[in-house]
């Protein structure tokens, strides 16, 4: 076992860091896209009409989901963990990890904010149909902040190719 | 550009024309109804004879037929059939209708009528069922229910409440014998009984059976159950012949679903006209009509009134007169106008920003989705639904446009960074034919560069932002605002290109976003801009808060705006999410093509890449096209408009021919 782990924690590292982005990030968009479900499915009791667009505003949480998977799929191909030897060094492995922490942490959170907001202006689009331009717009300010953790998340990665350990 | 010009408008006429003009100027559309001519003693407002509530029960009507139609006979709708738009149909087509008007509304009746009756009948078939099912314990039963007795005895047939045996009943009625009691049927919650007694006895028997929960049938008939059960069964077969006669006649009615909807339609048209005709003040011979009118359309409408006896006056408006906004664009810059309007229309003083937005929406929009492959898909399947559907309705058809000009543009960038379907081209080349085709993007790799594609990206967002601001000066040079013009807007753009100009001569800013590559802009100039970018700010501390008399807080409420820079680096960096999203697209596909190729290249192997390769494709088109229009919107709404625009401007609401079924030809 103490073996097992000497010569592949870099490794085993590695996939704990693409395995929090992935499942923190897709957890949260989770939370986000089920309290926009919600709320989207009691519009469409009174509304049926109005389907496309909470369908959009239930969409929104989805992406920090997504972004988790760009980052966890980054890493798994980048330490060979799918198509490689995948051995690498235990700190090059906890530097991927590091780099998957921002989108994991920022994906979840955010995710679940943005499913708040989402269900918010679900709410607006009930109620008044035509301000669904600016009812999108709520969700999509909290996005950012996902959106600024999966570039950071890219940056470290893509820096951590070069880092020599 | 963009904003129509208002006038006001005013056409007096003759009444005896009135119903003509109303109705030409209805069929041109252009003019939005308001009171600008007070009501005196000669000119007043008369109620018309007929209520608009009566226009809306027909349409009520006529939409329920249709209804009623639909249910028999489901009108042929496909899955794009949202975008067809109403049928054109032409002004003799429309003339000539007045002539079925009475044959359409008694259509609408008769469908409404038979329907009602159907349901009815529907109604009925379902009593008969229930007192089918009540009689069936009776079966056996060779008398008819409500038999009470003969000469001399009395009959008792009912049912008591849970199960019972023959000596139980006679043990429970061993006072009151002779009796004769048969079980005619018996489940556990019921057991049905015929019993004889003596006339004499009648009155204690019934007391007895009362006392253990006898109770009569809830059906009663005067024949046996099995005859009745008969009946009935005929009686049903009757409701059915008879609805099957009604449905018939209903569905003959299809072919005249277009004159229903048409009178729909025509109802509506009517609806609007009277109360318009309502609203007009009028004399014992003359009428004025009042309203605003786009400047461009007054020669036609001067050109449609002139077989009328009628007096046409257009003034400019007042100067603080909040006209009612129309846009009118290019026909490319008219795909972003949906994007406009739906954040708010510009108020007064405002420009247009659709034609601005226009040259910015699409390169965002196209960053985003950055793929050829993707962005072809998209530019096709919009390219297609536009041709298929030539009567598509205006703002759909705008918003159609706006992703097949989206999609051009994905397909750019997609050819720039070499993604089509992430890295479909090699991975499929190496995995299926042994031989990795590499397709060299036309420009460099995004995922291996991320930091020049994210310096690209915040340089776009800067160009973005001082457009927006250069929009704002202008806007106030409008308003002959100098001094918000020299210090809201030129002196930021000295403290932003000032703070630019210093950030681009260090080495440290220079590492991060050029790899390391040494300052083009030598140190003594970049201080030159940090000096111009602090006089700025002093300017701004001196200036910013100049409505405050005081100058204790003129000068905090400067210093507060000079703090409005950290917007400004906010704002730019928001920009940073055209890489995020660029590199999502391509990602997302090439997590396909790797998932599809891990299984050989057997049979097997490209069965299971196609269908991967569909799945993901599939959903990753879904969500990066909502993504790259959602976050394109957004750099828009918030990091662009918010240094120009506020909106705020009441759309414009013709008086015109609204209808839901079909759209008139213009001559």
């Amino acid at each position: 076992m103490i073996d097992f782990l000497q010569a592949n924690m870099g490794t085993i590292l590695a996939l704990l860091g693409a395995a929090l982005a992935v499942g923190l990030a897709g957890s949260g968009s989770a939370r986000g896209v089920g309290v926009a479900g919600e709320a989207a499915a009691g519009v469409i009791a009174e509304d049926p009409g109005k389907f496309g667009k909470v369908m959009v505003l239930q969409l929104l949480p989805g992406t920090q989901g997504i972004y988790g998977l760009i980052i966890g799929f980054i890493t798994l191909s980048q330490t060979g963990i799918l198509g490689g030897d995948g051995n690498i060094s235990i700190g090059k492995g906890l530097v991927y990890l590091c780099a998957c922490l921002p989108i994991a942490i920022a994906g979840y959170f955010s995710g679940v904010a943005q499913g708040k907001a989402s269900a918010a202006s679900i709410g607006v689009v009930a109620k008044k149909p035509d301000q669904f331009g600016k009812a999108m717009i709520f969700p999509i300010m909290v996005e950012t902040y996902a959106i600024l953790a999966l570039l950071v998340s890219i940056l470290a990665i893509s820096g951590a190719a070069n880092v020599a350990f | 550009m963009a904003i129509l010009a208002m006038k006001r408008i005013t056409i007096c006429g003759l009444k005896k024309d009135s119903k003509a003009i109303l109705e030409e100027v209805q069929r041109q559309g252009v003019i939005e109804i308001q009171d600008f001519t007070p009501e005196d003693e000669i000119f007043k407002k008369k109620p018309m004879p007929i209520s608009g509530a009566e226009f809306e029960r027909n349409i009520h009507d006529a939409e329920n037929a249709i209804e009623v139609l639909n249910t028999y006979n489901e009108e042929k709708s496909g899955l794009l059939s949202s975008f067809k738009g109403r049928a054109v149909i032409s002004k003799e087509e429309y003339d000539n209708f007045h002539n079925e008007l009475a044959d359409a509304k008694s259509t609408v009746a008769r469908i409404l009528a038979l329907s009602k009756d159907v349901a009815e009948k529907k109604a009925e078939i379902v009593k008969c069922n229930q007192q089918i099912e009540m009689l069936s314990p009776w079966e056996t039963l060779d008398v008819p229910l409500d038999l009470s007795g003969t000469a001399k005895t009395s009959i008792f047939i009912g049912a008591l409440p849970g199960e019972w045996t023959l000596d139980a009943i006679y043990e429970a009625m061993a006072e009151n014998l002779p009796v004769d009691v048969t079980i005619i049927s018996h489940d556990k919650n019921q057991t049905c009984i015929m019993l004889i007694c003596q006339k004499e006895s009648y009155d204690s028997v019934n007391s007895a059976l009362r006392g253990i929960g006898f109770a009569y049938p809830s059906v009663s008939c005067s024949k046996t159950p099995v005859e009745q059960k008969e009946d009935l069964k005929k009686e049903i077969e009757k409701l059915e012949e008879e609805i099957k006669v009604c449905e018939e006649e209903i569905v003959s009615y299809d072919d005249q679903r277009s004159k229903i909807k048409f009178f729909a339609d025509y109802q509506a048209i009517r609806e609007e006209k009277y109360a318009v005709a309502k609203s007009l003040p009028q004399s014992e011979h003359a009428f004025v009509m009042s309203g605003y009118i786009p400047e461009k359309y007054i020669p036609d409408m001067e050109t449609a009134l002139k077989d009328y006896a009628v007096t046409i006056e257009t003034e400019d408006l007042a100067e603080d007169e909040e006209a009612p906004v129309l846009l009118k664009n290019n026909p490319f810059s008219a795909s972003v106008q949906g994007v406009v309007e739906s954040y708010a229309l510009p108020a007064k003083g405002e420009i247009d920003p659709s034609f601005i937005i226009s040259l910015f929406y699409f390169i965002f929009f196209g960053f985003m989705l950055s793929d050829a492959a993707i962005g072809l898909l998209i530019f096709l399947g919009a390219g297609f639904l536009l041709l298929k559907n030539k009567n598509m309705e205006t703002g759909l058809r705008n918003n159609t446009k706006l992703f097949m000009f989206g999609g051009i543009a994905a397909m750019f960038f997609g050819v720039m960074f070499g993604s089509y379907f992430g890295d479909l081209i090699p991975s499929v080349s190496g995995n299926f034919f042994g031989n990795p085709i590499v397709v060299k993007p036309v420009w460099l790799d995004m995922q291996q560069n991320p930091m020049t594609v994210l310096s690209l990206a915040l340089v776009m967002g800067i160009i973005h932002i001082f457009t927006g601001l250069g929009i704002n000066g202008y806007q106030l040079l409008k308003k002959k605002d100098v001094v918000g013009f020299i210090f809201d807007i030129i002196v930021w753009y000295i403290i932003l290109v000032g703070l630019i100009v210093k950030c681009l001569s260090m080495q440290m800013i220079m590492d991060i976003l050029a790899g390391g590559a040494k300052p083009f802009i030598p140190a003594n100039i970049g201080n030159i801009g940090l000096y111009a970018a602090g006089i700025g700010c002093v300017a701004i501390i001196i200036m910013g808060g100049r409505e405050s008399k005081n100058w204790g807080k003129r000068l905090l409420k400067g210093a507060y705006a000079v703090y409005g820079i950290t917007s400004y680096l906010s704002d730019i960096l928001s920009y940073s999410r055209l890489l995020a999203l660029g590199l999502a697209t391509g990602v997302i596909s090439s997590v396909a093509n790797m998932i599809g190729t891990m299984f050989g290249s057997g049979v097997l192997g490209v069965i299971i890449f196609i269908v991967v390769f569909l799945i993901i494709n599939a959903i990753n088109i879904g969500i990066n096209t909502l993504g790259a229009y959602v976050h394109t919107n957004r750099l828009q709404y918030v990091e662009f408009f918010g240094h120009f625009y506020d909106g705020g401007g009441r759309p414009f609401e013709p008086y015109s021919v609204k209808t839901k079924y079909y759209k008139f030809k213009e001559n």
